[in-house]
């Protein structure tokens, strides 16, 4: 899947070091996408969270131990997709147009053969109906639908979004939308600004520029995924956890 | 002609063939497997016209700006105005999720009486007169026996306030008992002189020395994590963060100082030793000497020992919060021993940083523009200086953000026949009394004016402004305390609909002429004196915006002495369980509300393990190991006042020797099991640990 | 044996009948619209055009069939001769209740259907997709498929599929089709939510 200048294809920035875990961004997901509340026996193996914020630490004891706070959505893989070349049902698709990686829940058969083809544990699966509160279910967001029991569901970067820019664009006369205003609610929702997103293939946007920028980093790089949601962090002991190219190249000055 | 079964087969194999012959299968196949998609009972989200409305939330003093997408005129999501000058376009996790309030099953829409009798409770549903009379009733008896009837408030400074404070004003042996951020409060009562209502100025500190204080966890305004990293990474503020494990705050903060849980006021009044000793005070008080010999016996070293910390951590504390100017000292009121607020705040007081810029701000009153009430010192009050057991009808106002205050400490000052009455929109059931519950409106359904967070420099009001109906039944808190006064004979209360009364604050603050405004439609900042007229203040508060005040420099250091609290410190008693295992709460306070949340913040909890929730235990792993409890396995916490069963879960980030539990989601239990300090709140515990 | 035969020709006749005679009716269920509107009258009579009711708002989303309110515009009142427009006034304006329309061209739930980039940025005209409905002095009837729960004009008039007009069915092959012709990529995400 080149990347085609022409096309935009999405993807993120997010600044470790801003994040102070404090889940907005997994409730505004929720909200923006219908996803129900949790069943009584629901758990954080079951549980539905297509943003959901791991916290990551460096492994020392007290009071040495450190840790930040990690975001995790889907990371729109753009070479050999693990989840598109698995599924049996071509539910899963890479949009060529905007480099988003579409589950489709219609089409899915639930044999979550893609849950485990993903490196990082960004599927998630309907293991009951979704219930809502009485009259809760009239907060529900028109632009995505609702799924039932027995489907795969993931992030898709808040494309119902994406599809009301354009429709605005579109009314206005112009095909191309800007930069502000298409961003999906878990970027919104941030209260310190840590999640940057943007169209990787302008090379003037800021989330490309702070991709390219040496404390940025992938998880999983080794895997050749190439996933499109990057990390970055100024703190060496994260570089190291991860074990990022900046750590390697660290390592490698420092045994000269 | 014989039909046998051959020439019915022949007639069925027939119509096979001619099954295939016709669109019959391919048609059901197709339309059957769309039927399968198409369950009834999974809910579709309605259709209707998009549109965008703006108002503030009310569940905290932060006061965020709102914008709300509706679905013709429903609410489905809310962000926040990135223009608010004070809110800054951050929202926290309970504001995100607040629309779903409405719908929540504790949800009340007629008065209720509770009443409890050996440990369990009936709920009666009454017509709002029968509740009327039923409370008139009581304040007659209270009269009749001289007992006091109080309303307590949560979040003074509205037109709600103002009313309650005439109604107490005027009913026998009234009192009006408010409660904000209790360690302003704290401070307010060292001055000589009352002095206005305070608050942190976060914004222009150089250092802020924070005891446990989740700032950046929302407390005070959610956008305060990010105004303080923006400083942060441009050197130009600092934070120490001073507390037993690492949280979220202490992770972000400059430098994190681990002490044992429960020793704050030691470590503040190590801190003043230092100042007094080497000088670096500001302070003009004639007073010093008495608090000099209470703070001698805190020097560094004894300190140390006690926190669990070294001498020069002390020290270099000290120095830095006394020689960086402007520095500030921030504690929690609600979590911590008044004792040690008392200690905290005196170090506000010894760097003379009340009443400027980066230090304690004094800010002014902002006008009501109601009556003047007559007597107001003698029904004002704190809970803590009511005589015990003293309460025959407590009143209290639960209908923006619950009830702060623990049911111990309402418990100990209710008398023995006292009644709770409270103002929610939620059953808020009270194990120890005969309650009634008047339905109040939620969220989005309730016009209600706010006053400033804690952590501005200067006042500010907002109006939260409604958007959808609430429910009939329900009754605003005005029109409860205007029908009771009439039902008790009381003659003097401000007549007039909620919405009447708060634009008549607007129509006032226009007319004082000084502050500025926010229009959040129009992302405009104009002063007050630019302004065309009152509607142009209404309208900008009505819609997201906000009124700020200009701010006041106290231009002589008001005189103050030494807090009582302190007389009777002693430094021993400041010791927590060293050698033994200890129950420490995490405060989530600041994320899980007082009162009730939504069920989809089981994201964050229960589906995610984010933050700590309901009967989870976290140990340091080597505690753990100590005690020979694994990750996972299922434990009995026994403390001299109960027992609780929880999960044990392995957390690197707690300090050895603690078991943190979170206070979340009715933690009546957890409650029961703590010790408690003299603020009624839970203080560290000794406790025990088996396997179930 | 040609009395053997007859009987396997029988079953064959009889299925062949049900299959596509029988099963196309029953298939649809009849359903007549709450009011009997006239296109026609509208734009002859009255001198409107397609944009004064079925209009775009500024954000790009489609009013589609207006509600109350735009009817309210004219008829607050009995304006004409019609039992129609009296049942109108009375048991809707009056009362404040909004028509239920029942929605030939309503797509399921997980479809994303976007009238501004096909009438703003192609062009296409309304009754490529909606047909003659903008010129007749009637509706007919809804019919909706009882298995699925669709709307007839979805899957199409006839049985079989065979489109009789471009504006005869909008399924997703229907979408693809015209997309393939005019070189759209068909990503699932364009149409799918």
């Amino acid at each position: 899947m080149e990347s085609n200048q022409n096309k935009p294809r999405y993807g993120m920035v997010i600044d470790l070091d801003r994040c102070n875990g404090c889940g907005n961004c997994t409730l505004a997901c929720a909200v923006e996408n219908n996803i129900p509340p949790a069943q009584p026996e629901e758990n954080e193996r079951t549980g539905i969270t297509w943003m959901r914020v791991y916290k990551v630490d460096n492994d020392k004891p007290y009071p040495e131990n450190r840790a930040v706070y990690l975001p995790l959505t889907c990371h729109q893989c753009d070479h050999h997709t693990p989840c598109e070349s698995v599924c049996p049902q071509k539910a899963v698709e890479y949009d060529t147009e905007t480099g988003i990686v579409a589950q489709i829940p219609v089409r899915c058969l639930g044999c979550r053969y893609c849950m485990t083809a993903c490196p990082y544990h960004a599927r998630y699966f309907n293991w009951w109906d979704p219930e809502w509160l009485k009259g809760m279910e009239t907060t529900l967001n028109p632009d995505v639908s609702t799924r039932m029991r027995g489907v795969v569901e993931k992030c898709n970067f808040c494309h119902g979004r994406l599809q009301a820019a354009r429709a605005k664009a579109a009314v206005e006369g112009r095909r191309a939308i800007a930069d502000s205003e298409y961003i999906p609610a878990c970027a919104e929702s941030c209260p310190t600004k840590a999640i940057y997103f943007g169209n990787l293939a302008d090379a003037n946007s800021e989330v490309s520029q702070l991709a390219k920028d040496k404390y940025s980093f992938r998880l999983l790089e080794q895997l050749g995924t190439e996933p499109k949601v990057y990390f970055r962090s100024e703190q060496p002991w994260v570089h190291q956890k991860m074990d990022t190219k900046l750590s390697a190249a660290a390592k490698e000055n420092a045994h000269g | 002609m014989n039909i046998t079964r051959r020439e019915i087969l022949r007639f069925v194999g027939g119509s096979a063939l001619g099954l295939l012959l016709t669109p019959i299968p391919w048609k059901a196949l197709d339309d059957s497997a769309v039927w399968t998609q198409n369950w009834p009972w999974i809910p579709e989200p309605r259709r209707g016209d998009i549109s965008f409305k703006l108002t503030t939330c009310s569940l905290c003093p932060a006061a965020c700006g709102m914008r709300v997408r509706c679905v013709g005129n429903q609410p489905v999501s809310l962000s926040g105005i990135q223009t608010h000058p004070l809110s800054q376009g951050a929202l926290c996790p309970m504001g995100i999720v607040a629309h779903h309030l409405r719908y929540h099953p504790a949800r009340v829409s007629r008065p209720l009486r509770i009443i409890q009798k050996n440990g369990s409770s009936r709920s009666t549903a009454m017509t709002f007169d029968e509740a009327l009379d039923d409370i008139s009733f009581a304040m007659k008896d209270a009269r009749v026996s001289s007992q006091t009837i109080a309303v307590v408030d949560g979040r003074p400074g509205r037109t709600a306030s103002h009313l309650f404070r005439q109604f107490a004003a005027q009913v026998p042996y009234g009192r009006y008992i408010s409660y904000s951020e209790v360690s302003l409060d704290v401070l307010g009562s060292m001055f000589e002189k009352p002095i206005g209502p305070l608050g942190y100025d976060l914004d222009h500190a150089q250092v802020i020395v924070s005891f446990g204080v989740p700032l950046c966890d929302c407390w005070g305004t959610p956008a305060r994590t990010a105004r303080y990293l923006g400083k942060k990474f441009e050197g130009k503020q600092k934070l120490l963060q001073i507390e037993a494990y690492r949280s979220r705050t202490s992770e972000m903060a400059d430098r994190w100082i681990p002490i044992r849980p429960g020793t704050d006021a030691a470590f503040a009044l190590g801190m003043a030793h230092v100042i007094l000793k080497e000088k670096l005070s500001q302070a003009k008080s004639k007073d010093l000497s008495e608090f000099e010999s209470i703070v001698s016996t805190f020097s560094p070293s004894v300190v140390a020992e006690v926190c669990g910390v070294s001498e020069d951590t002390i020290v270099e504390t000290a120095r830095v919060f006394s020689m960086s100017k402007p520095s500030v000292a921030v504690i929690d009121g609600l979590t911590n021993s008044r004792e040690a607020q008392a200690a905290v705040m005196i170090l506000n007081l010894l760097v003379g940083n009340v009443g400027w810029k980066g230090g304690v701000a004094v800010r002014r009153e902002v006008p009501t523009g109601l009556a003047d009430i007559k007597n107001t010192e003698s029904i004002n009050s704190n809970m803590y200086s009511i005589p015990d057991h003293s309460i025959r009808v407590m009143l209290i106002d639960e209908s923006l953000s619950g009830c702060q205050l623990s049911d111990t400490l309402l418990q100990k000052k209710l008398a023995e026949n006292g009644i709770v009455v409270s103002l929610s929109p939620f059953v808020t059931e009270r194990p120890f009394c005969a309650q009634y519950v008047i339905p109040t409106p939620v969220f989005l359904e309730s016009l209600t004016d706010l006053s400033s967070p804690h952590d501005s420099e200067s006042s500010s009001m907002s109006i939260s402004f409604p958007l959808v109906p609430s429910p009939t039944g329900v009754v605003d808190p005005i029109y409860f305390i205007q029908r009771l006064a009439s039902a008790a004979g009381v003659v003097n209360i401000e007549s007039g609909t909620m919405e009447e009364l708060v634009k008549r604050r607007a129509g006032v603050l226009y007319g004082e002429k000084r502050g500025t405004v926010f229009n959040a439609s129009t992302g405009q900042l104009s002063g007050v004196r630019n302004l065309l007229s009152t509607d142009d203040m209404w309208n900008a508060l009505i819609t997201g915006g906000c009124w700020i005040d200009s701010a006041e420099i106290v231009k002589s250091f008001p005189a103050f002495r030494l807090s009582a609290f302190l007389s009777k410190v002693d430094i021993n008693k400041l010791q927590s369980g060293k050698n033994q295992l200890v129950l420490v709460p995490f405060i989530e306070k600041t994320v899980y509300s007082n009162s009730e949340i939504s069920p989809l913040m089981s994201k964050v909890g229960q589906e995610s393990g984010l933050r700590p929730f309901g009967c989870r235990a976290y140990l340091n792993p080597t505690t753990a190991e100590v005690i020979g409890i694994h990750e996972g396995c299922r434990i009995v916490l026994q403390t001299n006042k109960g027992s609780m069963e929880a999960e044990a879960r392995y957390d690197a980030s707690i300090m050895p020797g603690i078991v943190g539990v979170s206070n979340t989601t009715h933690p009546q239990n957890f409650i029961a099991l703590c010790e408690m300090n003299d603020n009624a709140a839970i203080c560290p515990t000794p406790v025990k640990i088996q396997k179930v | 044996m040609k009395f053997q035969f007859l009987w396997f020709l029988a079953g064959l006749c009889v299925m062949l009948f049900v299959g596509w005679v029988v099963f196309p009716y029953l298939l649809y269920e009849r359903k007549e619209e709450p009011l009997q509107f006239s296109h026609k009258i509208h734009n002859e009579t009255a001198g409107m055009s397609c944009e004064n009711c079925h209009a775009f708002k500024d954000d790009g989303r489609f009013t589609g069939i207006p509600t109350l309110s735009k009817c309210r515009e004219c008829h607050t009142d009995i304006i004409g001769t019609s039992p129609q427009e009296k049942k109108l006034v009375e048991e809707y304006v009056k009362q404040n209740r909004e028509i239920p329309w029942l929605v030939y061209a309503r797509q399921p739930q997980n479809t994303y259907f976007s009238h501004a980039s096909h009438v703003k940025l192609a062009n296409i005209s309304c009754d490529h997709c909606h047909g003659p409905h903008g010129t007749t002095d009637s509706l007919r009837a809804y019919e909706r498929n009882r298995i699925s729960g669709y709307s007839r004009d979805i899957g199409g008039s006839s049985i079989t599929g065979i489109k009789s007009a471009s504006w005869d069915g909008m399924n997703m092959n229907d979408c693809a089709d015209c997309h393939n012709k005019h070189n759209i990529p068909n990503t699932c995400l364009k149409c799918h939510k």
